[in-house]
């Protein structure tokens, strides 16, 4: 959005510029991040979604572990979400690390729907009641690739390359509308394991008896199947139709995929119609994690949705649950002609030999196993080149 | 309340039959005049001994005191001329011509003379500075010419946001509860450059007066302080030309009389067109521009001997264009283009009675309009988005002066408030819609009354009542909304000119001083100040952009009570002054935001506004030296600033109700000034300033959503930045000292930031990059990075001319 904390972006902006006439180095430094953790904090993430497959639940609790602040996902409580006009209970279940509905489960514009989730200690928790929205088609996908994307202090202060990646579609005219995008890329992935130190056996990296070649040296494992990695915004993109109601929202920007690689990756762009209360709840995730960085950026928020406590109104649960309409839409990016370097570190693929010190049988293959951030299922849109 | 009005009321009585009792006196009377122009001077101080009275001559250059018959030893100065001190025998009624020769060579460089040479000890203004534009010019700047605002932070108990700010945070307040008014008239953004210079024409200032305590009746409208700029009355005899040509900013200021002793003007101007220099610095500057100016002219017509008629106009305007930055949802703008616009005008008119009375009518209009514009990527179409405040209003005050213990004004403020939150137009693009929010329109009638007498002999009262009338009229939509959704429930519409809300607020103010000895004295203030005007934003400091917003049905007043207390000592016969002044402020409806709010457009910023309690305290130490070669000062402040809310619903909670600091509490403040007078034509002067950091917030916790680490917070203000500490230089060569050049020059040299001190202004989160900065995150889920704004150094100089 346009605000005032945009407005602060661009006074940092105007003031570097201005002082650059006289500072030649930069005036943003790293230093070590400070924190005052609490424990016992709980945070609750939902999804209903008119996409089957899109819906979950997370539910994480943050303790102190060894001297170390951990998040934990807490894989002993009980979800269930409730259409509230038909009483329809229909129970999660944990896969995958997350809380799941059937497979095939999926919610309809004009239905109300909530969460409750109990504890492993009996503490209930259960969510402000959600209306599914019409879904909204994106009616087309432009990825556009800049050589000078995103300026980022961690690639050393400088402007690097990547894919902006818009959306158009037909904002209704009827209402006020709230939306938020999230994206996956599907990058294909050649190596699916890298062992530092090590050796990779039994389905993961084991340090060896004898050390090879040291910390820094390594061995590839060779995906034994098509393989893509998946990659996730890095960024937060929200959008309201309170200056363009009714309007044809052309190429909307609604993330950067930078150039980690220049492996082909296809991107599946999910595009959300949320509540207004959710869009606010949003408005606040972008301001801690986007727009933060500034002279003058807008001091952070608790990150507070309608998650509660029945029985104790000041029990802090942090995150919320969202009934969303869904729409997506995917591309394929071929991206072998580009000239600019890839941001990731580039390493000599080094294969297991024989005359190596490693056990025998070598290994040069690993499987591509199903996680969070890879597939073996070809992604749609998919092209082989 | 009625307890206190009568208390009130009944000590003034007690004074005045007091004064009643005094012994024979006769009156002694003033007139001062410069010997080259024969012109009046205005506030040139007369001392005299041995009562260790005297005061300032008005705007004729008159002043009149009644004493006992005697002996006095009398001294009248007026900076850059020289002193005369004679001896009077008083026993009959004396009216005394002088005439004052300039003596710009011999000028003492007293560096700051902050406060009147016995009014800190003899007048009951509590918390109230005074500088004049000498005083100021002397202070180091950022680059190369003196700053109203820079200068005031040197003061105790005066701060800002850090290195830029747009304004000034007074004992802790916001920047909004600090009225700057330029020759009466209100100045909503009073800095260029974000921060970087106050918009004050500098040639053109005559005095700046910070009141901070028991603040005068003639002043309201915000609780915490007031800064109240002069411009500089023209009385020019000859054309005189006078200018500066800087790397940042150039200046040119001229004088001249239009019709002999009747009209006279003056208009001074400054421009920042540095913008071409930026492409220089960097290719990434190209599309950038920088550009800023302001002028003030004023314009004094004198009529008869008795009256005086003057206009001063004033305005600022800042344009900036840079890469887009910010954007309007489905607009392919290529850069941001802002543009802040202030037009303020002010006509008095003065008429003398005598030399004891006198009635003084302003009308003062000021309007602020900030500006952002959009050129639409390949197309000549822009968008614009415009807000803008007009603010009028009308004074009358009568004011006289019984005798030497007694004096009083009485007066009325009437005033219009009218704001334009906000206007989108889209132009010629079919993709956004046009939007204007309704603008805001609301009176405020305020009748004061304020005197100042000495009932005893080493005691001295200041007391005032403002009565403060507000009224918010329409058009107006008032809304209800279901707390958990949002969503409005019902609406009441009120028509254009119909009464929304009224608001009635008694402001009292007492100042209570008392001599202890010739050279101590002990000074008490009371302060009771509403506020109906204040600047809503979600930053750190506020933006030129930044929302005002007017009371309303649902935003009350802001409201504060500050009590003082100091003891203040002048030692080495009068050399050294030292004070120690401490005060409590308690406030209500303090506005603050709630967690994510977003003002931009809209309508019902009630939803996203909290108002909260508020206290502030502090103790304040100051140590001045003004004459010497080796001159200056040295404050140390503590003080506490803190806000707490009082939300039932979690999510709208600041801090979950705790109370926190604000972001203006700064626990422990250190400012030091020093002048060197080497030779007759070479100063050196030094600053030096340190302060406790900023506070900031950091997290609780932190939550991975898909693949972003969420920082969580439930605090605000929870941490501090590393402490502020900054000195800066100033190096000023003078020369052509042949009294009959036409044309003389001088530099000055700056340098801001010696030591090249990186202060931190804010620091945030930042996603981890592997094998990005691994040394200093270490195994944090998220990386932090410090942002300042200054890492070296600044040089600057200035070459300033006077041509007449």
């Amino acid at each position: 959005m346009w605000n005032n904390r945009s407005m602060s972006l661009f006074k940092l902006k105007i003031i570097l510029s201005c002082l650059s006439l006289f500072i030649a180095s930069s005036c943003v430094d790293p230093v070590e991040p400070g924190f005052e953790f609490q424990e016992r904090l709980v945070f609750i993430e939902g999804i209903a979604s008119t996409l089957p497959g899109a819906s979950f639940v997370s539910i994480n609790q943050s303790a102190i572990e060894f001297g170390v602040y951990v998040m934990n996902f807490d894989e002993s409580a009980s979800a269930s979400f409730t259409n509230v006009d038909t009483d329809e209970v229909v129970p999660l279940t944990l896969r995958s690390g997350a809380y799941l509905p059937p497979n095939d489960f999926s919610i309809f514009p004009g239905e109300r729907w909530k969460l409750d989730v109990v504890m492993a200690n009996g503490t209930q928790y259960t969510s402000g009641i959600e209306t599914v929205m019409e879904p909204v088609p994106i009616t087309g996908i432009n990825v556009a690739y800049d050589p000078e994307l995103e300026f980022r202090e961690l690639y050393g202060g400088k402007y690097v390359p990547g894919h902006s990646i818009a959306v158009t579609f037909d904002d209704p005219g009827e209402e006020d509308n709230y939306y938020y995008w999230t994206y996956r890329g599907y990058e294909n992935l050649n190596i699916c394991e890298k062992c530092w130190a090590g050796i990779f056996r039994e389905g993961e990296c084991q340090d060896t008896p004898s050390t090879i070649g040291g910390r820094d040296a390594y061995y590839d494992y060779i995906c034994e199947t098509d393989c893509w990695r998946i990659r996730f915004p890095e960024s937060i993109a929200i959008f309201d139709d309170k200056f363009s109601n009714g309007k044809t929202i052309s190429d909307f920007s609604v993330g950067n995929l930078l150039l980690y690689t220049k492996e082909d990756i296809v991107v599946e762009v999910q595009q959300f119609l949320l509540s207004p209360a959710a869009f606010e709840y949003y408005e606040v995730l972008k301001d801690i994690v986007v727009d933060n960085s500034r002279l003058n950026a807008p001091p952070p928020a608790a990150l507070i949705g309608n998650m509660m406590n029945p029985n104790d109104s000041e029990d802090f649960v942090f995150g919320r649950f969202s009934a969303v309409a869904t729409s997506v839409s995917s591309t394929f990016i071929d991206r072998s002609s580009i000239a600019e370097e890839s941001l990731d570190s580039k390493y000599p693929l080094n294969l297991e030999v024989s005359s190596d010190p490693v056990p025998l049988p070598i290994y040069t293959t690993a499987p591509c196993s199903e996680t969070k951030y890879r597939t073996a299922i070809v992604p749609n849109g998919w092209i082989d080149q | 309340m009625n307890k206190t009005i009568l208390s009130f009321l009944g000590f003034g009585f007690l004074a005045l039959n007091l004064i009643m009792g005094q012994s024979e006196e006769r009156i002694l009377s003033y007139e001062v005049l410069a010997e080259e122009t024969g012109l009046p001077l205005d506030n040139a101080q007369i001392l005299i001994s041995p009562c260790n009275c005297g005061g300032y001559t008005n705007s004729f250059g008159r002043f009149s005191i009644s004493l006992p018959i005697g002996l006095y030893e009398i001294t009248v100065s007026y900076i850059g001329f020289k002193d005369i001190t004679h001896e009077v025998t008083l026993s009959k009624a004396l009216r005394l011509k002088l005439q004052l020769t300039e003596a710009e060579e011999q000028l003492s460089e007293v560096v700051v003379r902050a406060k009147r040479i016995l009014d800190n000890l003899e007048s009951s203004q509590m918390g109230a500075l005074n500088l004049r534009s000498q005083d100021l010019k002397k202070i180091p700047a950022a680059v190369g010419e003196f700053d109203v605002l820079r200068g005031m932070t040197l003061l105790a108990g005066v701060n800002n946001a850090g290195e830029i700010s747009n304004g000034l945070s007074i004992r802790g307040g916001s920047l909004d509860q600090n009225l700057i008014l330029f020759d009466y008239a209100p100045v909503f953004n009073p800095t260029h450059l974000f921060g970087l210079f106050s918009v004050f024409t500098p040639d053109m200032i005559s005095t700046v007066d910070l009141y901070r305590a028991n603040i005068p009746a003639r002043y309201g409208g915000r609780t915490t302080s007031v800064l109240d700029i002069k411009v500089k009355n023209p009385y020019a005899e000859k054309f005189k030309l006078s200018g500066g040509l800087g790397i940042v900013s150039s200046r040119l200021t001229l004088e001249t009389p239009i019709v002999k002793d009747k009209l006279m003007l003056s208009m001074g101007t400054r421009a920042g067109l540095t913008g071409f220099l930026l492409p220089l610095a960097s290719e990434r500057l190209d599309n950038t521009k920088a550009n800023f100016h302001d002028a003030t002219l004023k314009l004094l017509y004198l009529p008869t001997q008795n009256d005086q008629l003057s206009f001063t106009g004033f305005y600022s305007k800042d344009f900036y264009q840079l890469d887009l930055i910010s954007q309007i949802e489905n607009v392919n703008a290529r850069n941001n283009q802002y543009d802040f616009q202030t037009l303020n005008g002010t006509l008095t008119w003065t008429h003398t009675f005598n030399n004891e009375s006198n009635l003084r009518n302003i009308l003062v209009t000021s309007q602020y309009t900030p500006k952002i514009i959009f050129p639409e990527h390949e197309s000549d179409n822009e968008l614009e988005f415009e807000s803008r405040i007009n603010y009028l209003s009308f004074i009358s005050e009568y004011s006289k002066k019984i005798d030497n213990n007694l004096d009083y004004y009485v007066g009325v403020q009437a005033n219009r408030y009218k704001i334009e939150p906000g206007a989108l137009n889209p132009g010629e693009s079919n993709s956004i819609l046009p939007i204007t929010l309704e603008s805001e329109t609301s009176y405020e009638i305020s009748p004061y009354v304020n005197i100042n007498s000495n009932p005893f002999k080493n005691l001295s009262i200041s007391s005032g009542l403002r009565f403060n009338h507000f009224v918010f009229v329409g058009p107006y939509i008032q809304a209800a909304f279901d707390d958990s959704t949002g969503e409005i429930l019902n609406t009441k519409l009120f028509g254009k000119g119909a009464g929304v809300k009224t608001y009635n607020g008694l402001d009292l103010r007492l100042g209570v001083a008392l001599k202890l000895d010739k050279n101590t004295s002990v000074k008490a203030s009371y302060a009771r100040l509403n506020q109906y005007l204040q600047n809503v934003y979600n930053t750190t400091t506020p933006l030129p952009t930044s929302r005002w917003k007017t009371t309303d049905p649902n935003i009350e007043p802001q409201v504060s009570d500050t009590y003082g207390l100091g003891i203040y000592k002048n030692l080495n016969q009068n050399d050294i002054e030292v004070g120690l002044e401490g005060y409590y402020r308690n406030s209500d409806n303090n506005l603050t935001y709630k967690p994510g709010a977003d003002f931009f457009l809209e309508e019902f910023l009630e939803r996203d506004v909290v108002q909260a309690i508020g206290k502030a305290y502090g103790v304040e130490l100051s140590f001045k030296k003004a004459k010497g070669r080796f001159n200056g000062w040295f404050n140390y402040t503590w003080s506490r600033s803190w806000l707490r809310s009082q939300n039932e619903k979690l999510a709208d909670r600041v801090n979950n109700n705790e109370w926190y600091p604000s972001d203006f509490d700064r626990p422990h403040v250190i400012n030091g000034t020093v002048n060197f007078e080497g030779t007759k034509n070479h100063t050196w002067s030094f600053n030096f300033t340190a302060q406790t950091g900023r506070p900031y917030t950091v997290a609780n916790s932190v939550f991975v959503l898909e693949d972003i680490s969420v920082p969580i917070f439930i605090g605000r203000n929870n941490a501090r930045l590393r402490p502020y500490h900054r000195l800066d230089f100033s190096w000023k060569i003078k020369y052509g000292k042949n009294p009959n050049r036409k044309w003389v020059g001088d530099w000055t040299f700056t340098i801001y930031n010696v030591y090249s001190r990186r202060n931190p202004f804010n620091l945030y989160y930042s996603q981890r990059q592997e094998g990005v900065d691994t040394d200093v995150f270490l195994g944090s889920p998220l990386g932090a990075y410090e942002l300042s704004v200054m890492n070296s150094p600044l040089f600057a100089l200035t070459y300033n001319f006077v041509f007449d």
